[in-house]
């Protein structure tokens, strides 16, 4: 055992090129800096967090609020010049420390924006916290020279390596649905829409087409990690990646994801790779001078990462804790790669109840929430409950009583028939929000 | 063990091809979507605002008329005007799209500010066209115009004011002037908002992003005929006491009208005016079914019992909501079961975008 664990430890430790974690962190860097200009450009700052009147907070994070306008811009502006001194590897614990704290901390704010690829974002910022990647090629190496190394510990690469193969493999796992494999849903939805598409758009119309892009989609995300590892396969294995997501990004809207995987599946190439496609560029690259040498990391940053992969793990695999098809209930949905699963569209009204006399309220969540606000949590089961409270505690100065709160909700799957997603009968205000199965979502029939 | 590989291989790809092929001759046609689109504002929304844009020069034209012969009998014909350009502004309301809303906002803001109108009557405004083109929302348009020459005492009060006078003349104008440049807006090729529409105002794959505006605007209109049209005068948002003045057209006593022309134009956008394919036809070839029904057939089916319920409203909505209540809910009932189709079910058929920021897919 003690022996197994020694091979595994040397293993980890050995040196290798530190030339993949800087393209890393250089690509990392300048993507994060053009997606902060562009979410700012987009007018998203204001649409997202200073607009709204109403927050759907996380589970554990109410206490997370916006800040009043002014700072809200200005962390958006931080975030983009931390990106910068990201890519350039300037200060770089502190700036990938202080970019991972700043970006979750705006993620937390509203669940309404919930991206897996925010989510993305958010957890290699913090595993890029206890990597040395600005130890070479960077400001903080040629202001501090004393901590340039051409060589870094294996474990560093293949934390990186493995944190996208988890994000792929238990992308495809999720797509081993009924829906996805035996229906084609929901790309028979989306695909259609895009008919109209130049060269290539016809073929959308196709049944064939949707059926044929769902089993690739799932096979593509099962294997491509395994194909970029292995040196034969993986300069076909990239352009399979290019090629896959440059198509997501035509043909639907999910703004900068497939730009961040094309950028960051490049730690799968080793120095090796780059090396010889700098020599071919004929781009000189400084030769290694430092001779390889066994490097080891302090325990406790091993003992973090051990951590952060056993909660990567784990983390998407909650939603089985929980009865139910979970693409309808939402339990244990986000933080899980679930990525482009479902269509769903909702309906959703509360009628609130005096218990003390006769009166009654019926709401529409439009009057309170923005379209965009209103469109999510109008399928997903804790935002409906979340709103069924901040309604109670309106209402309760109003009626100077303790309301009553009933959701009336019309939700569709995956195009299957409407039906009710809240048990109509239960009094919201009385139910408390918690991460244990719910038993007032009415089952998928 | 290689050679099993191969025929597992082979055989795995042979069933896969066979399904494939089974899977295509369900759906195996094309769609136009592009002359769907182009065909609903040729053939349906332009024409609207024609009859609109008409209906409203005929207003103004009542409009002068009745000011330079104020009897009861002009009266009556400025009034009927008024009637058949709120059914016309009915079925073009679904079209809200964000760049027309400048335009739309001056046509029908509800309530309109009665107290800021009769100050300026009281001031004696000298009100001309360009006075009127200026003009908040509320302080002109249909709504205003319904309480100028509704009123029971319309007729006396008008004849006895030369300032109100003038006043309801240049908003009936200034009503004109808003529904002609509603069809230049719409009208090809001419540099308006139609040409945009069709580019989805620069969206990219603009077609898919077109219909989702569309289908948003259509379900916006349901949202407003039930929870604004019938919810708030029934008293929903008001501890369930009906609210008889937060009637669309509480002068007029044709709120009714109103709200049966809004689903008329709900229709109209739904299955076109012509012979262009429309959204309709768009589900159909989509293989859209509820329950085993064509979708387009249950939503037709659906808009025809929500305008036999709310037709069912004998009464003016004012006086209904309290008298015939009953009735009343069950409208509101028929238009929110439209809504909960359309928000839906059409909408998960269609896969329809509601803003325009990233998503997951979800």
């Amino acid at each position: 055992m003690f022996a197994w664990f020694n091979r595994i430890s040397i293993q980890l430790n050995q040196p290798v090129d530190i030339l993949p974690l800087v393209i890393f962190r250089v690509v990392f860097g300048l993507l994060m800096f053009f997606s902060m200009i562009r979410f700012m450009l987009k007018g998203w700052v204001s649409e997202f967090y200073i607009e709204p009147i109403y927050h759907f907070t996380y589970f554990g994070f109410d206490w997370i609020r916006p800040l009043p306008p002014t700072s809200m811009y200005a962390i958006f502006s931080v975030l983009t010049i931390l990106s910068v001194m990201i890519a350039i590897g300037i200060f770089y614990r502190l700036s990938i420390l202080s970019f991972f704290l700043l970006f979750t901390y705006v993620e937390l704010i509203d669940k309404t924006y919930y991206l897996n690829h925010y989510y993305f974002v958010s957890v290699v910022s913090l595993l890029m916290i206890t990597l040395p990647l600005h130890r070479k090629y960077s400001m903080d190496s040629y202001l501090f020279p004393r901590i340039r190394t051409d060589y870094v510990a294996s474990w560093t690469l293949l934390s990186l390596r493995l944190m996208l193969t988890i994000v792929y493999v238990y992308a495809g796992i999720a797509k081993l649905t009924p829906d996805w494999m035996l229906n084609a849903l929901p790309l028979r939805i989306w695909l259609p829409a895009n008919a109209e598409v130049p060269i290539i758009g016809w073929l959308f119309d196709h049944l064939w087409v949707a059926y044929l892009m769902s089993w690739g989609g799932a096979f593509y995300d099962l294997t491509i990690p395994f194909f970029l590892l292995w040196r034969r396969t993986r300069p076909l294995a990239y352009l399979a990646v290019i090629i896959f997501h440059i198509m997501t990004a035509l043909l639907f809207n999910i703004g900068v994801f497939p730009y961040v995987m094309i950028a960051s599946t490049l730690i799968f190439f080793d120095g090796q790779d780059w090396r010889w496609l700098a020599n071919k560029c004929r781009i000189n690259l400084p030769p290694i001078n430092s001779s390889p040498k066994r490097l080891s990391a302090h325990p406790l940053m091993l003992t973090f990462v051990a951590l952060f992969f056993a909660w990567q793990l784990l983390m998407p695999l909650r939603h089985w804790l929980y009865p139910g098809n979970h693409l309808w209930t939402n339990e244990g949905y986000r933080f899980a790669w679930h990525v482009m699963l479902v269509e769903k569209n909702g309906t959703v009204s509360y009628r609130i109840e005096d218990p003390n006399s006769d009166d009654f309220w019926i709401v529409y969540p439009d009057a309170y929430l923005t379209p965009q606000q209103e469109h999510q949590m109008s399928f997903q089961a804790d935002m409906i409950l979340q709103f069924a409270h901040f309604l109670a505690d309106k209402y309760q100065s109003e009626c100077g009583c303790n309301p009553e709160v009933y959701a009336d909700t019309y939700v569709s799957l995956n195009l299957r028939m409407g039906q009710a997603l809240i048990d109509p009968t239960i009094n919201l205000a009385n139910t408390s929000i918690s991460s244990i199965p719910s038993t007032w979502i009415v089952p998928l029939e | 063990m290689t050679h099993s590989f191969s025929r597992l291989l082979a055989i795995t790809i042979v069933v896969l091809g066979i399904f494939l092929v089974q899977v295509e001759s369900i759906q195996s046609q094309t769609f136009d979507r592009e002359a769907m689109l182009e065909g609903m504002i040729t053939e349906t929304i332009l024409p609207l605002h024609t009859t609109f844009a008409e209906q409203a020069t005929t207003l103004s034209t009542t409009a002068l008329d009745f000011q330079a012969d104020p009897t009861p009998e002009t009266l009556a014909t400025l009034q009927s005007a008024w009637v058949e350009t709120s059914i016309a502004y009915g079925h073009i309301e679904v079209y809200r799209f964000r760049r027309v809303m400048p335009f739309i906002n001056q046509l029908n803001s509800i309530p309109p500010n009665i107290e800021f109108i009769e100050i300026y009557i009281d001031d004696n405004v000298s009100i001309d066209a360009n006075l009127a083109a200026s003009l908040g929302s509320q302080l002109k348009g249909l709504a205003t115009l319904e309480y100028l020459i509704f009123t029971d005492d319309a007729i006396s009060l008008l004849t006895g004011n030369e300032a109100r006078m003038a006043y309801m003349s240049a908003i009936a104008t200034d009503i004109k002037r808003v529904a002609d440049e509603l069809v230049v807006q719409w009208t090809l090729d001419a540099g308006g908002y139609g040409d945009r529409f069709l580019s989805a105002d620069g969206e990219p794959n603009s077609v898919r992003s077109s219909i989702s505006m569309l289908s948003n605007e259509m379900i916006a209109i349901l949202e407003d005929v039930t929870s604004i049209g019938l919810g708030v005068p029934l008293g929903y948002e008001n501890r369930g006491e009906v609210q008889p003045a937060r009637v669309y057209a509480p002068y007029s006593n044709t709120t009714r009208d109103r709200l049966v022309a809004n689903i008329e134009g709900f229709e109209m956008a739904f299955n076109g005016l012509d012979e262009s394919p429309s959204l309709a036809d768009y589900l159909d070839f989509l293989g859209a079914e509820l329950d085993g029904e064509a979708m387009s057939t249950v939503i037709n089916q659906n808009i025809e019992t929500t305008i036999t319920a709310l037709d069912a409203i004998e009464q003016p909505v004012q006086i209904a909501v309290s008298e015939d209540n009953e009735t009343v809910t069950i409208a509101y009932n028929n238009t929110l079961s439209l809504l909960r189709l359309v928000k839906t079910d059409m909408a998960n058929q269609l896969g329809i975008t509601v803003t325009f920021s990233d998503n997951d897919g979800d």
